[in-house]
């Protein structure tokens, strides 16, 4: 299982390449991690949930769970929580 | 009409499953009951107007076939309506209520521009007039889109309508509300993002036969490898072109063919490719579509004329009616030819871009950013994305901070419309016209990996 800080880092990775428009990860934490603060799109929130899914095997539900997809730290708990679960 | 309609069908389809959204499944006796007892807080005025504003839903379908039935007329509203936009609905329109997925609010109109006699229901596009304009339909025109619909796609009561477009859009509201209902199949609605995860679980569990969504639904299956779709015989894509590739794509892992159809909000369902392992194109006009268009090589603005065409604009008079041929056609705004009588794209007439399925109004996005501040100038396209994608672009002059002016975009404008890239220069570029320099603009945002 991936160490919490090797989570984070491979999540905010998939956040930037996910990204429809311009997003580096400097931007992310000038945002302090939050999503709507860097006007993350919806398409890029598609992208980001498949790229999630595909490369830590995990399902996430963007609505049921809709409020820990809008920092990372509550998108690292929430993939982490799945991750548990799924093993 | 409409209301007289529903209830025919609602009594005639009785036991068979009619909706669904997961979570509640109501069949056409059960719907026709909620319908009936419904408590709409309906104001006492003759021919209430009525925004509904929300998601997917069996409650949505409930509310809807309500205020049909309750004298209404319902104004469909897409919930991704930005604050500005939905106030200048509410105020252009009179509306007298609003229905959002939760609350409702109650007008006193200040204006109540005139109904045509025949309107049952009204919903909007992405106007060029830089709000979004009302388009008021007959009853006669919703029932013969879905007629045309069944029609020229064969569907029928063993159907199980999978979709995932909301049903303010006209994808959804012609393909899948009353032409599910008119043969008796199954509507599942499929709510919030369309993840490649969620929409493969969501077709296996209701056994759907036919699937309706937007390219970045199929683009995520794609990206997923999704290979097992259970039942699904049919894939609609729609309201943007689905990229060649995508659309390959998708029938090599899934074996499902992928159909293009095109429409237009004033004119409903247009066309629908029957054969789209074959087809050049979106398919050949539906039943009671009269369609012109270039020949190939020499593509010409597209003009159709339908059985499902919207009477007129509600909040800007004159306007739909000018842009009628003589003989009744409307011009589309797009450029096209047909290649064997299936109508091939090839681009825009007019300054609308279309981003993901969504119809933008460059014009209205460049003169919010103007107001942004640090901004001198602004102009807005259409540019691919790091992932080759359509996206929004813009470019400003001046001296902005770009991701304050997205901030302010993001007040002031509906989630699609704020662009996704923006690139500041010190001056716009312009050719000897004063017309901006678009291919000099549009170099702006080519990326070097």
């Amino acid at each position: 299982m991936s160490q919490p800080d090797d989570l984070r880092a491979r999540i905010v990775r998939i956040v930037v390449e996910s990204a429809e428009g311009d997003l580096s990860e400097q931007d992310l934490v000038a945002a302090g991690g939050s999503l709507p603060g860097v006007s993350y799109s919806s398409l890029s929130l598609i992208r980001m949930i498949d790229a999630v899914e595909n490369q830590l095997g995990v399902y996430l539900d963007p609505d049921s769970d809709s409020a820990r997809f809008e920092t990372i730290d509550s998108l690292v708990e929430l993939v982490s929580e799945n991750l548990c679960v799924s093993q | 009409m409409l209301s007289a309609l529903f209830d025919e069908l609602l009594r005639r389809h009785g036991d068979r499953v009619a909706v669904s959204d997961g979570e509640t499944t109501l069949t056409y006796r059960e719907l026709a009951d909620a319908v009936r007892s419904a408590r709409l807080p309906i104001p006492a005025v003759e021919r209430p107007r009525v925004g509904l504003c929300a998601g997917n839903s069996t409650a949505y379908v409930v509310r809807y076939l309500a205020l049909l039935h309750a004298g209404c007329v319902p104004f469909l509203i897409d919930r991704a309506t930005g604050p500005q936009d939905l106030d200048a609905i509410v105020a252009d329109c009179g509306l007298d209520l609003l229905l959002h997925e939760e609350n409702v609010t109650t007008f006193t109109p200040h204006q109540r521009p005139d109904l045509h006699a025949d309107t049952e229901v009204c919903r909007f596009t992405s106007g060029s007039t830089g709000r979004p304009s009302c388009i008021e339909f007959s009853g006669h025109a919703v029932h013969r889109a879905a007629v045309n619909w069944v029609d020229g796609t064969k569907l029928t009561g063993d159907d199980r309508i999978a979709c995932f477009a909301t049903l303010a859009n006209g994808l959804a509201f012609n393909t899948s509300l009353l032409a599910a209902f008119l043969v008796g199949a199954q509507l599942h609605l499929g709510r919030g993002l369309p993840t490649a995860g969620r929409v493969a679980r969501m077709l296996d569990g209701c056994g759907a036969t036919r699937l309706v969504g937007f390219p970045a639904l199929y683009e995520s299956l794609v990206r997923r490898g999704q290979r097992s779709l259970g039942a699904l015989r049919l894939a609609i894509s729609s309201a943007a072109p689905l990229s060649p590739e995508v659309k390959a794509a998708f029938t090599e892992l899934t074996g499902v063919p992928v159909h293009n159809y095109y429409g237009a909000a004033e004119a409903g369902p247009l066309t629908f490719a029957t054969e789209p392992l074959t087809d050049p194109g979106l398919g050949r006009p539906l039943p009671g579509v009269s369609l012109r268009a270039g020949t190939p090589g020499e593509p010409a603005p597209i003009e159709v004329r339908s059985e499902s065409m919207g009477t007129r604009y509600l909040n800007a008079p004159g306007l739909l009616e000018s842009r009628l041929t003589d003989d009744g056609h409307y011009r589309t705004g797009d450029l096209g030819y047909l290649d064997g009588g299936s109508l091939v794209l090839t681009g825009r007439t007019s300054h609308m871009v279309n981003v993901g399925g969504r119809k933008v109004d460059a014009v209205e996005v460049a003169s919010v950013l103007r107001d942004a501040p640090g901004v001198e100038d602004a102009v807005v396209l259409e540019v691919a994305d790091r992932h080759g994608a359509p996206a929004l672009g813009a470019v400003l002059a001046g001296s902005p901070d770009a991701t304050e002016v997205r901030r302010y975009a993001a007040t002031r404008l509906a989630p699609h419309q704020v662009p996704a890239l923006v690139r500041t220069v010190p001056l716009i570029p312009r050719g000897s016209t004063g017309k901006p320099a678009t291919a000099q603009l549009r170099r702006m945002f080519e990326t070097t990996s």
